[in-house]
């Protein structure tokens, strides 16, 4: 376990993280902002400055918080062990049903590469499947090897979108921009509130270090800084490309575009530019996959080492890979895919996809306050007390504000879900009486 | 008195102004009471409005041609006035107003201006409502947007799956009302989706039911008519929304005030004496109370 080939490194999971948010929310991200306007880029300054300071919470947590359970852990500190077990239960929950959608965009962004598989549901329902279980594979040879096929994965973000950040200013015009701003003439207010909800939800995915946190090397510093470098460099990527694109393609055409980023690369250089960039976003797009499938093993295995999750989810293989659970979990996804066949089930998942992701957003709330309690136990000085509380606060607004916009049906099944969580927790809490969990530091830890 | 430019002998014209001082009759009705034949002009592959049905026509706006050729027997004291039935092509139709081929065309157009520079219009006879077809198991995305609803009302996240809305494909008649309204609208629609034209409405639907477009628009009631006998399968369905609403009407001779009044007067007096309805009841699923409220506002008292 010890042995440095079969971790992770600062550079693999930083990488991680990116890919895990970008991967695949980006691609249809410019088209969806054109839709509104460039006025919508204003909405960058409330949702990145949110995400940031939820980013900050989490990296401080794993600062303070020095043992293995990402999230569900520093819940724990201040929801004791009922707050760890719903927290791992929604988190776990949220990935399970994200994982299988994210695997069905995947394959219609591969439609236009392989027709065959857009042709109808059981090709879908196929390649779903197919994706499912080449990103649990992938998975086997341990985080030492997911992080090095992320590292190349990661290309698929870097060239078309951090790539378009950079050079894309060469055919940047102004007027095009200022066209585009505000197409509709909505009322400022009205444009940033209608905005919001593009970009609201587009940094879920930077607590998928805090996840990891058994698979890295030297997590205490590990962690944090990859959270932070990886929310602040999707942040900056995000911010910088959505802003160039409006200035290079005019914005009628880019608010009808199937696929914005190979769009603008074919009108820098040429249309077989523009496949590559669409089949680098694709790869990115599996890559990410295959980072969720990696964070969702290792969100079961964690509970499970606490006795919260059934045992076989934390039997890892030499190479430090849970592939029991890893198992499991792609039949579970596999069985969840079996919605892709009719049109029926599939307006079903995407209630249950709206679902996952406020079962995603509350352990964001449980987990950012137990800061509050590591503070107090590693007694900080009242300064750094009150900047973390402070950022602590905007934090917990921000995730309070994307519940909220999730909508009273996926709030209202969300809540279901976590409420079904109590009595399962029920049945565990039995475990917990009388021994008082002695805390272990990591075994890598100093 | 006023009369109008004809294009008949003006010995002819001084003629009958003598023989009916009381009336100045326009073109249509002399060529009526000359040739002793009614001509309806109709397209004849436009049902339930106007269809061909043996040597005959048929349909909803055939049915209100002959009510409006009983009050033509009834003015002109012709009772053994002759009803001809004419089919014209939809490139030809308002040509064949105008060149007085035909007396009057019974299939409902909507007035444009630019139809109005060669033609004139009756009242209203039917409200034409755009909508749309989909295949039964269209994406839930799509209908939402369809129906005028926002397309995804949860979380938009890196899980929301946006195949229900991307690269969708419209289908509209060529060269119609719709193909530009369609234009507008696409972007309001929030959908990416590109548009293609049909030769007609047959067409429009094959598309559909192919796979090879998301939705076809054009007018409702031609929709469900080509749905039950083309489709009884019910793999495609009509949406429920009406898009956009334009009244229609028959577009007869542009320098004929006397026959437009006469075929306004037989039309009100349809829509005031219920027989409007029999017609709806038999051709167009029955009037709705939309429809009902537009009879009194179609009927000139």
């Amino acid at each position: 376990m010890t042995d440095s080939n079969k971790k992770m490194s600062l550079m693999g999971l930083t990488t991680l993280v990116t890919v895990n948010m970008m991967g695949s929310g980006i691609i249809m991200l410019p088209t969806s902002m054109a839709q509104l306007g460039a006025v919508s880029l204003l909405s960058w300054i409330v949702t990145a400055v949110g995400s940031m300071a939820i980013a900050y919470c989490f990296s401080q947590c794993g600062i303070f918080c020095l043992r293995s359970g990402g999230l569900s852990a520093y819940t724990e500190e201040a929801h004791a062990k009922s707050g760890f077990f719903l927290c791992s239960y929604l988190y776990f929950l949220s990935l399970a049903i994200a994982n299988v959608a994210v695997a069905i965009s995947a394959v219609g962004y591969m439609t236009s590469f392989m027709p065959w598989l857009g042709s109808g549901a059981i090709p879908l329902f196929i390649g779903t499947v197919g994706l499912l279980w080449l990103t649990t594979v992938a998975n086997f040879g341990g985080p030492g090897i997911t992080g090095r096929i992320g590292a190349i994965t990661v290309w698929g973000v870097i060239i078309p979108v951090a790539g378009l950040s950079l050079i894309g200013w060469f055919w940047f015009k102004p007027d095009l921009l200022i066209a585009a701003w505000n197409p509709y003439n909505l009322p400022i207010s009205e444009a940033i509130s209608k905005a919001i909800p593009l970009t609201l939800w587009a940094f879920l995915g930077m607590e998928s270090a805090a996840q990891a946190s058994d698979a890295v090397e030297n997590p205490t510093r590990t962690v944090p800084l990859a959270c932070l470098f990886g929310t602040l460099g999707a942040a900056v990527v995000y911010v910088l490309s959505t802003t160039v694109i409006q200035g290079i393609i005019p914005n009628a055409e880019l608010a009808n575009s199937s696929a914005p980023f190979a769009l603008v690369y074919a009108h820098m250089f040429n249309p077989t530019v523009g496949h590559i960039i669409m089949a680098l976003a694709v790869m990115a797009c599996v890559g990410s996959l295959l980072g969720w499938q990696f964070t969702l093993a290792q969100t079961a295995k964690m509970t499970a080492d606490q006795g919260m999750f059934p045992k076989l989810f934390s039997k890892v293989s030499a190479r430090n890979a849970p592939i029991v659970g890893m198992l499991v979990c792609g039949v579970l996804q596999t069985l969840m895919a079996l919605s892709t066949i009719s049109p029926n089930a599939s307006a079903q998942f995407g209630k249950l996809v709206s679902l996952a992701a406020v079962t995603n957003l509350i352990p964001y709330v449980t987990a950012a306050t137990g800061l509050l309690v590591m503070m107090y136990k590693a007694k900080v000085s009242a300064g750094v007390y009150t900047r973390n509380a402070l950022l602590l606060v905007v934090a917990v607004a921000y995730s309070l504000y994307a519940l909220y916009a999730c909508g009273k049906d996926a709030v209202f099944g969300g809540i279901l879900v976590l409420v079904f969580g109590y009595l399962l927790y029920g049945f565990l809490a039995k475990r917990f009486i009388d021994v008082s969990v002695p805390v272990h530091p990591r075994a890598d830890n100093p | 008195m006023n009369v109008k430019p004809i294009k008949s002998n003006p010995l002819l014209l001084v003629c009958i102004l003598a023989l009916l001082p009381v009336m100045a009759h326009g073109s249509t009705l002399e060529r009526i009471r000359t040739s002793n034949t009614f001509t309806l002009g109709y397209l004849p592959d436009f049902a339930p409005f106007s269809y061909q049905a043996a040597d005959k026509a048929s349909g909803y706006a055939i049915d209100l041609c002959l009510k409006i050729a009983e009050k033509v027997k009834s003015e002109l004291a012709l009772p053994a006035l002759k009803i001809q039935y004419q089919p014209v092509s939809l490139n030809d139709e308002i040509n064949a107003v105008n060149s007085g081929q035909v007396d009057i065309l019974c299939t409902p157009t909507p007035p444009t201006l630019a139809r109005r520079k060669q033609v004139s219009y009756s009242v209203p006879i039917y409200t034409a409502g755009l909508s749309a077809v989909v295949r039964q198991d269209a994406s839930e995305a799509l209908l939402n947007v369809l129906n005028g609803k926002v397309a995804h009302t949860g979380p938009t996240w890196r899980a929301t799956a946006n195949l229900g809305l991307s690269n969708q494909t419209y289908a509209a008649i060529a060269g119609g009302v719709t193909e530009t309204w369609i234009h507008q609208q696409m972007r309001l629609l929030g959908v990416v989706a590109t548009l293609v034209t049909v030769e007609n409405a047959e067409a429009g639907l094959k598309l559909v039911a192919d796979g090879k477009a998301n939705a076809f628009f054009a007018e409702r009631m031609v929709l469900k008519h080509l749905l039950g006998s083309n489709y009884p399968a019910g793999h495609l369905v009509v949406l429920e929304r009406i898009f956009e609403y334009a009244p229609t009407a028959m577009a007869l001779d542009r320098n004929d005030e006397d026959f437009r009044l006469l075929v306004d007067t037989a039309l009100s007096e349809i829509y005031r004496s219920g027989e409007i309805e029999q017609a709806y009841d038999k051709y167009l699923d029955g009037a709705g109370d939309t429809a009902k409220k537009l009879f009194k506002i179609y009927a000139i008292p």
